[in-house]
């Protein structure tokens, strides 16, 4: 699977007033406060190459590049960790549950982690699809705690609790919450009582307008930390 | 429920226990699961955990017959009934056996979010209940601690004065004198009120026993230890510890605690883990420590650590005018608690009881109430219902001579003997020959029954 960065595609940076997520910036720089991540030109055989310390995003199934991007950019300013958009795969049969019409959560991150061999410490999927698990009756993300693979849905995002259509900017908002909040997941974090940080569990669309789009202080301070680890402690593959 | 919240998952389906194990450790709880009833028993067994969510339907035991055993062996331990295949029916006997409530599988995100919530504050609510439903009674038992002489208004004064600070307490006292109740009245004014009041005689132990019952133990720490325990040190944690008949402690045992009072930490017996403790400290003794410590059975060291304050707890002989108060409000209790139709004391009773010296200090002069209140046939307590105090010791009875005395003794070993000569002159370790001539100088008839 090849690396996306948008110079590779040869994709013209958005027009100010035309593109409103921060992602027009360089998806793979190194965010303020942490170590530069090592860059190719310097890498010597010793040295783990510079995409084990990102985030490899995929695309699976129909989701639209805005909505990618709004993702990676939030990704990048929030945790901290470059992101990578990777090409675009196709959501695994083998975790479509039948009974019911849903794709199970935990069998795509399953795939993921299985099949596709990637070198990117993070791996997050986006889905169009509807998830479940197999003891809830959807999910709008799941997430390993600790682990590499996260997977977020945009199935339930773009309608409001009535059935009535969600705005576009709510829907990227929400998108852009549920991937910050699964992808956290991988660096240890668990759920938090404050009702207003991302780490709060949302069962519901309301409940995820409600949260802010920030952790608060402590999860803040986790995600800073164990950021951190990752850079002195890379992973090895 | 102190700690992290513990919850165990009983699910024979791998993919569904997984899964629910691993959405309730996103939430940062302590989370084991078991494939069956069980296994579930043996990890209860183990271990105390707030919550169970336990299958419906699995293939060796039923979910059913778990829940019974868990209701009759872990009260405190809430459970929640997972299905697929549910019912009202099978809803309604899981309730009645006492499953909090009941999920069907897959659960809607938000019914179990608000469940775990609801049930966890629940538990947590019963919690509080029972600790305070034994603070309310560890201030009752307060209430005992009365008197209305200037030594016990001293001693009054000089609780409320030190209950404020944190610093070790030695009570000291006779037998039967309150010094729990001087200890409880400390905790119950301290600043650690809300936390547990625990206490230990540590006179009522071997030395094995004493130290798993203050250390605690892991599992398998030695034979029997199927369970890991925890001591009185750590259940003593933000509240007051009290350590009663400190003088009894062996020596060993006195290191092992100084170390404690000195760290702030102990490890349990078999356990590699350091705990943290924080707990004040009373102790009582009717010991003289001094003189123990002089004899080589009491640590200096450990004395200092302990005796910070010194509280004396004055005899009932040395305060004779708190009898008829103490003796009133024995009998009031002990009217409330058999519903007998007690009014009172007659005043020739209380000068009788003021006139006796109480060996045992004010546990006797209760034991002699709660006596006299069942047994009592009028509507007063008479000098009549106290006569039993002379008689059992008519030695503390008026003074009498020591032939008067030679006499009583001989008559009782008769009796007891059942007018066997041989045996009674055995026990008096006299011959038979001046068993008889006393017998016949004291004018004695040898009782044949």
């Amino acid at each position: 699977m090849s690396k996306k960065t948008r110079e590779d595609t040869g994709q013209q940076p958005p027009s100010p007033g035309s593109d409103p997520s921060p992602a027009g910036r360089d998806a793979a720089a190194s965010p303020p406060g942490l170590p530069r991540p090592l860059d190719d030109s310097k890498v010597t055989d010793e040295r783990p190459p510079r995409s084990i310390f990102h985030l490899g995003l995929i695309e699976m199934g129909r989701i639209g590049e805005f909505a990618v991007r709004v993702v990676a950019a939030h990704v990048q300013t929030l945790i901290g960790i470059p992101v990578d958009i990777l090409d675009p795969v196709e959501i695994p049969e083998e975790a479509f549950q039948h009974h019911r019409q849903q794709y199970d959560a935990g069998l795509v991150i399953k795939h993921l982690n299985e099949r596709v061999n990637l070198p990117q410490s993070r791996i997050l999927g986006i889905v169009a699809a509807d998830l479940c698990s197999p003891i809830l009756t959807y999910v709008y993300g799941e997430a390993e705690i600790g682990g590499k693979v996260a997977v977020v849905s945009t199935h339930r995002l773009s309608q409001n609790e009535d059935g009535s259509p969600t705005a576009r900017e709510r829907y990227y908002e929400r998108l852009a919450k549920v991937a910050l909040h699964e992808v956290a997941h991988t660096f240890s974090l668990y759920h938090c009582d404050d009702p207003q940080c991302l780490m709060h569990f949302s069962p519901k669309v309301v409940h995820l307008d409600h949260i802010t789009l920030a952790f608060c202080d402590r999860c803040e301070f986790m995600i800073r930390e164990n950021v951190l680890q990752l850079y002195r402690r890379p992973p090895v593959h | 429920m102190t700690g992290r919240i513990k919850i165990l998952v009983v699910d024979d389906e791998l993919i569904v226990r997984e899964s629910l194990i691993g959405w309730l450790r996103k939430s940062g709880y302590e989370v084991a699961g078991a494939e069956g009833g069980r296994q579930a028993l043996s990890i209860l067994a183990e271990k105390d955990y707030d919550l169970v969510f336990l299958d419906f339907k699995m293939p060796e035991m039923s979910g059913i017959e778990v829940l019974e055993q868990i209701k009759a062996n872990y009260p405190q331990t809430m459970v929640v009934l997972i299905t697929a295949y549910g019912s009202i029916q099978t809803a309604v006997e899981a309730m009645k056996l006492g499953a909090h409530d009941y999920l069907m599988k897959p659960f809607e995100p938000e019914d179990l979010v608000l469940l775990v919530e609801k049930l966890l504050n629940q538990k947590k609510i019963l919690d509080e209940n029972l600790l305070l439903r034994e603070q309310v009674q560890t201030k009752i038992r307060c209430e005992d601690l009365i008197g209305a002489s200037k030594c016990m208004h001293q001693l009054f004064g000089l609780i409320e004065e030190v209950a404020r600070a944190e610093s070790p307490i030695l009570i000291r006292g006779e037998t039967g004198t309150g010094k729990e109740l001087v200890a409880k009245a400390i905790h119950s004014r301290s600043q650690r009120c809300y936390g547990p009041f625990i206490p230990i005689n540590c006179g009522a132990f071997t030395e094995t026993l004493l130290e798993g019952e203050l250390f605690g133990h892991e599992t398998g720490a030695f034979t029997g230890a199927v369970r890991a325990k925890k001591g009185r040190l750590e259940m003593a944690h933000e509240g007051t510890l009290f350590l009663d008949e400190i003088g009894e402690i062996p020596l060993k045992m006195q290191v092992d605690l100084l170390r404690v009072l000195e760290q702030r930490t102990l490890h349990r017996i078999g356990g590699n883990q350091e705990i943290p403790v924080d707990f004040r400290l009373i102790c009582a003794t009717h010991r003289d420590l001094l003189r123990e410590i002089e004899r080589g059975n009491f640590r200096q060291d450990f004395y200092y650590r302990l005796n910070v304050i010194e509280i004396e707890v004055p005899p009932l002989r040395e305060r004779d005018e708190d009898v008829p108060v103490l003796a009133q409000h024995f009998a009031e209790r002990f009217r409330r608690e058999t519903n007998k139709p007690i009014l009172g004391i007659q005043q020739p009773a209380l000068d009788l009881l003021s006139s006796y010296d109480w060996p045992g200090n004010v546990r006797e002069l209760e034991n002699a109430i709660e006596r006299a209140v069942v047994l009592a046939k009028g509507r007063y307590l008479t000098r009549d219902d106290f006569a039993f105090l002379f008689k059992a010791t008519p030695a503390q009875g008026i003074p009498q001579s020591l032939k008067e005395n030679e006499k009583q003794h001989i008559d009782r070993i008769l009796k007891h003997c059942k007018g066997n000569i041989t045996k009674a002159a055995n026990v008096l370790e006299i011959s038979r020959i001046t068993l008889h001539s006393k017998i016949k100088k004291y004018g004695l008839q040898p009782s044949m029954k």
